[in-house]
């Protein structure tokens, strides 16, 4: 069976540091991976390498049939196919949250402008924020920003969506209107890697949870194995630390 | 002197000065590897300070100022534009062969990565080695842009060349030798 991401003994070193090492990993599509782990782990690392954000030092990544760790691939046309959502907004501030939306679209994709921006507007209107279309970043709140942030990854139709800590950032009452954003993105199938600290939200969401301890996957397994009967020490060490933090 | 640079041809100069501007930025992440360190106040590590800062833009600045010298002399001298690209060369590839060196020992005095911030902490955005890893691809990036333009204004300096030269009338033969007694009349009569 092929699987829509392969990730196969990706090992990624900074100098001597090293912060992936021989991680396996396979997702299928419409299927909803998340990553837990202390900072630190590689959660973020793993998802800028599927990326190609960073090089990968050994190791094979394929994605979509096509291995993108072999110094081939066409870079732009692999980030078409992969929508990536960072903990800092990363908005254009110069920039209105329509021009931000359609940018991509408009530059990479070659859609007409006229088409960017219905399509825009309609995504928009999806997530409540028709009304701030013309409005710059800073005059919206940290939920607002990331929700702008998701659907502009959103509207270059990507296959795979990656998103790493999208709520760390947030203030608390902010959180569960990009959570709800993101679940909505379940609901519909799309194929998604979440890196997070919401362990709530994380066992709602996902179909397999993968706890990355030192540059490892420790443990993975069903949201239910792994918050109710982890295997490994290390795993229930962190969900306990989590659970005192009140994050669970 | 003046008078010479003054009425020289400005294409060395301005080539050397497009070629310094890549330099430049390559210089400014190669020297942040090289010399930046964290202070230290009250035995705790902290960002760099104001002197650090102040030495890594003006050792930065040497080679592209060098590079821009060579570029005002290359006036003075025929084909000047090929020493201004081979100063940017040979400064580009001063700049970028130690990274590999610089980057290592800029890891060493981060241990915690740029930020100070110790792994595991929630705060923690750049890994130990991390920052400097793109420093050192950004710098050897720029170095080969650099590279790369020099020689692409060689070439097209050499290229205007040659059909300058194509182009200036040939040569007359020399006049054939003429033998017999001379016809000319002195002034006055025989």
């Amino acid at each position: 069976m092929t699987h829509f991401v392969e990730i196969a003994g990706l090992t990624k070193r900074f100098g001597d540091n090293v912060v992936l090492r021989d991680v396996d990993l396979t997702v299928d599509e419409h299927e909803v991976i998340t990553l837990i782990g202390a900072s630190g782990s590689g959660k973020s690392t793993l998802l800028r390498c599927i990326n190609l954000l960073e090089k990968v030092d050994e190791g094979r990544i394929i994605v979509d049939g096509q291995t993108i760790t072999n110094g081939k691939v066409d870079v732009n046309s692999l980030r078409r196919k992969i929508g990536i959502v960072f903990q800092a907004y990363n908005l254009f501030p110069h920039m209105t949250v329509l021009d931000n939306v359609t940018l991509a679209p408009v530059k990479a994709l070659g859609l007409p402008k006229g088409e960017a921006r219905a399509q825009a507007r309609e995504l928009l209107a999806r997530i409540g924020l028709s009304e701030k279309a013309d409005e710059f970043p800073d005059r919206l709140s940290g939920g607002q920003q990331q929700r702008v942030a998701i659907v502009r990854a959103l509207a270059m139709s990507p296959k795979l969506m990656l998103l790493d800590e999208i709520t760390s950032a947030l203030d608390p009452q902010l959180v569960a209107e990009v959570l709800n954003l993101v679940r909505s993105l379940t609901e519909v199938g799309m194929t998604m890697i979440i890196a997070t600290h919401e362990m709530s939200f994380c066992r709602e969401v996902a179909d397999k949870v993968c706890f990355l301890d030192a540059g490892r996957i420790l443990e993975e397994g069903p949201p239910e194995q792994i918050f109710s009967a982890p295997r490994e020490e290390r795993t229930r060490e962190f969900l306990g630390r989590v659970l005192a933090a009140g994050r669970m | 002197m003046i008078r010479r640079l003054r009425h020289a041809p400005r294409a060395p100069l301005a080539v050397a000065v497009l070629l310094a501007t890549p330099l430049l930025f390559a210089s400014l992440m190669a020297m942040s590897l090289a010399v930046e360190r964290p202070g230290v106040v009250r035995g705790k590590l902290v960002g760099p300070t104001g002197s650090t800062e102040a030495k890594i833009w003006l050792l930065a600045l040497v080679p592209s100022l060098l590079v821009a010298l060579v570029g005002a002399a290359a006036t003075l001298v025929p084909r000047g534009v090929l020493l201004s690209a081979g100063a940017a060369i040979a400064a580009a590839v001063v700049v970028t062969a130690p990274l590999g060196t610089w980057e290592g020992r800029h890891t060493a005095r981060y241990p915690d990565g740029l930020d100070l911030v110790p792994k595991g902490d929630s705060s923690d955005i750049f890994l130990r080695g991390e920052w400097e890893q793109t420093a050192r691809d950004t710098a050897a990036s720029l170095g080969h842009w650099t590279i790369a333009l020099a020689v692409a204004a060689a070439v097209i300096a050499v290229a205007l060349e040659l059909p300058g030269r194509r182009k200036r009338p040939p040569v007359p033969p020399p006049p054939e030798i003429v033998t017999g007694e001379s016809q000319v009349v002195p002034r006055g009569g025989i």
